[in-house]
């Protein structure tokens, strides 16, 4: 899940940053208020994090333009203000969760995981597909109950092409969302890391998760517990 | 260089066009309208004075008229007026008064033994413009002398039974009463001078004294400033007494406010001094306990946030404006239908539109907000929020369908709050907030039992 952080405190941000990326976002930083929006122009986000006290441009100014230009990602408001006058603003000008500082890492990772399943259509943090069952809390992947052993980026793989069910996600966009900006488009990861998944998740080959469309990408064909 | 010079006469023009003292501003003013209004009662009084110099000689003239007309005779050689009768300065040579007869087309009938000395011309005597039969003419004219001039057409029957026309024409001299105008023109203008003078004196003096109360109460806020008095004395005349007990009460205000950062800061600092020290401690071990230092932080970031709120909570409280509880509270529910989007709890709020609120619109919100917190913590599903207007009061109560509180915690929650170093880590401060807002507005708290299940937390806060 490739992930906006804006904070303008660098210490913060750092380690904010690095928590993240070891919880398996791609994480994006800027620092003030217009790098954050000239970010959000250029590349496409599943995912932010902006403090409200920002430099240059405030973070209630850049929470409202990010709605202006009708991104839909969700929007996790930081604030050093406690107040409910504080958090109803941010919330009003197109937030959606909000952390007060100062916090604990594993709060801020339990708002996106819900922030993320809920943009995904998903109400509960327990995603059941069937037999496939992905605990996000706990980040457990099992099948006919039985826990099935992942790597952190095949996880995260599994995990976005889950919550975009249904849809055709291509290589480009698995490869945006899941690394960092500096990766190498062009090795063919991708593909050996699905052939990965689908050998795992279905060994007998008879759940048939993830489908192959020429010459478009990859797409997660089961059918959640909560559509039905 | 020509800009700065422009600015600068531009300033000096602006100085002038209103000078920066309310006295001068009056004096300036009445410096404008006192001579216009003295010009113009001048201007009147010497109008009528010269018209009614004009009319006294119309009617001196119209008596010496009829006069010499009751005088006149008719004989064969032609007119003749009797000489017993009229006025003696028709017979005195150049006394100022003349009367002259003649025909309308004319020819020179009589003429008074005064105006012998007097070239009687046409214009003198309007000869080329007689008056119609029967009606009066009066005007005044400056020949060699200013004069005044009456003529009259009269048809006089002969004796031989002819109707003669006759032109009278009486001249008077005005010299007299032009100098007399003159001199009451002087009288007049030298009087209304000296009026505009002393009106002027009186009006600065007048000025002087009426705005002494105000520079006496910039010398008392001088003495504020420097802190030689607390307070304002109450010695004011009426329109200022306003003024000052409003400025007495605002110094009053700053100074509670003042006494209270400081409180506020001291609880801080005092409060912060513990967990540093529990922290410090920590510190010193070699391998902290995270637990000990989660507790410790989550304690201090309380400590501050609810030190904060009790500092920032709004104080004057008559200067507060109407709010609209509605739009507030809607605010608010759709915060917490984002916050508590999987739990997803159902609010019915029951809020006329015009309910109105006397608040800080930051501490009413954050009243709600820790309120509709628990609210949204504590119930199962649903959620109701109603308010009502009476006359003295203004009932807010939020219900939930939660476990509800019990009966023996309820006073113990009310009480909470007076000072923040008094909780347990852990514990939210959302209520103890609740309590000092709710205290400071002279609101009241009261917990019970609703009729969904849960709490019910009512308010009763003061509509005025």
């Amino acid at each position: 899940m490739r992930l906006l952080l804006v904070e303008d405190e660098a210490p913060l941000r750092t380690q904010l940053a690095q928590q993240l990326e070891q919880h398996g976002y791609a994480v994006d930083c800027a620092g003030d208020g217009r790098e954050a929006l000239y970010q959000v122009r250029e590349f496409d986000y599943d995912l932010a994090v902006i403090d409200l006290g920002l430099p240059v441009i405030d973070g209630l100014s850049v929470i409202r333009s990010i709605r202006e230009q009708q991104k839909r990602f969700p929007i996790l408001v930081l604030t050093a203000r406690g107040r409910w006058q504080d958090k109803v603003e941010g919330l009003e000008a197109g937030g959606d969760d909000y952390v007060a500082k100062p916090f604990h890492i594993e709060e801020v990772l339990a708002r996106l995981n819900a922030l993320l399943r809920r943009s995904g259509g998903f109400a509960s943090p327990l995603l059941e597909f069937g037999r496939l069952a992905i605990d996000t809390a706990k980040q457990e992947v099992r099948v006919d109950t039985k826990a099935i052993e992942f790597t952190a980026f095949e996880y995260k793989a599994l995990l976005y092409l889950v919550h975009h069910h249904g849809q055709v996600v291509s290589k480009t966009e698995l490869t945006e969302h899941l690394y960092d900006q500096d990766f190498d488009r062009d090795s063919n990861v991708i593909e050996v890391f699905i052939g990965r998944l689908r050998k795992k998740l279905d060994p007998d080959q008879t759940l048939k998760p993830i489908s192959t469309i020429r010459g478009r990408g990859y797409r997660f064909e089961l059918a959640s517990a909560a559509d039905v | 260089m020509f800009n700065r010079w422009l600015l600068r006469i531009q300033r000096n023009l602006q100085q002038i066009s209103a000078p920066n003292s309310i006295a001068r501003r009056l004096l300036m003013a009445s410096l404008v309208i006192l001579p216009l209004y003295l010009a113009a009662t001048g201007w009147f009084f010497a109008r009528s004075f010269e018209a009614s110099q004009l009319s006294s000689a119309h009617d001196r003239l119209r008596v010496q008229f009829y006069a010499l007309l009751g005088a006149v005779e008719f004989d064969a050689e032609g007119i003749k007026v009797g000489t017993h009768i009229g006025d003696p300065r028709l017979r005195q040579l150049n006394s100022g008064l003349y009367a002259v007869v003649q025909h309308p087309q004319g020819e020179l009938l009589w003429q008074s033994p005064s105006s012998v000395g007097l070239d009687l011309n046409q214009q003198l005597l309007a000869t080329d413009n007689p008056p119609h039969t029967g009606v009066e003419r009066f005007d005044t004219f400056v020949d060699t002398i200013p004069l005044a001039r009456f003529q009259y057409q009269t048809v006089w029957e002969t004796d031989d039974g002819e109707d003669m026309p006759l032109v009278f024409t009486i001249l008077e001299d005005q010299t007299a009463q032009r100098s007399e105008l003159r001199a009451f023109l002087r009288e007049l203008w030298f009087g209304l001078g000296s009026a505009a003078l002393l009106l002027t004196l009186a009006q600065a003096i007048i000025l002087r004294w009426g705005l002494q109360p105000l520079r006496q109460l910039a010398h008392d806020l001088t003495d504020l400033e420097q802190g030689h008095r607390a307070a304002l004395p109450e010695h004011y005349p009426e329109e200022l007494q306003i003024l000052a007990a409003n400025l007495n009460q605002l110094l009053q205000r700053e100074q509670q406010q003042r006494e209270r950062y400081r409180n506020t800061l001291g609880d801080l600092a005092h409060s912060l001094k513990t967990p540093l020290a529990v922290l410090r401690q920590a510190a010193s071990n070699t391998t902290p306990d995270r637990t000990l230092l989660d507790e410790q932080i989550q304690r201090m970031d309380q400590l501050i946030s609810y030190q904060l709120q009790r500092a920032v909570l709004s104080s004057p409280h008559n200067l507060q404006q109407r709010l609209l509880l509605k739009p507030l509270v809607d605010k608010l529910v759709s915060t917490f239908a984002k916050v508590y989007f999987e739990k997803n709890p159902g609010f019915t709020v029951a809020i006329a539109e015009d309910c109105e609120c006397r608040g800080d619109e930051a501490d009413l919100l954050e009243l709600l907000g820790n309120l509709l917190d628990n609210a949204c913590k504590a119930c199962k599903r649903s959620i109701s929020i109603v308010a009502n207007n009476s006359e003295r009061w203004l009932l807010i109560a939020i219900e939930d369908d939660g476990p509800g509180i019990a009966e023996d915690r309820r006073a113990a929650i009310l009480q909470r709050g007076q000072r923040a170093d008094s909780y347990a880590p852990g514990q939210g401060i959302g209520l103890a907030v609740a309590v000092d807002i709710l205290d400071s507005y002279g609101a009241e708290l009261d917990i019970g039992q609703s009729a969904l299940g849960g709490a019910r937390f009512s308010i009763r806060w003061p509509a005025r």
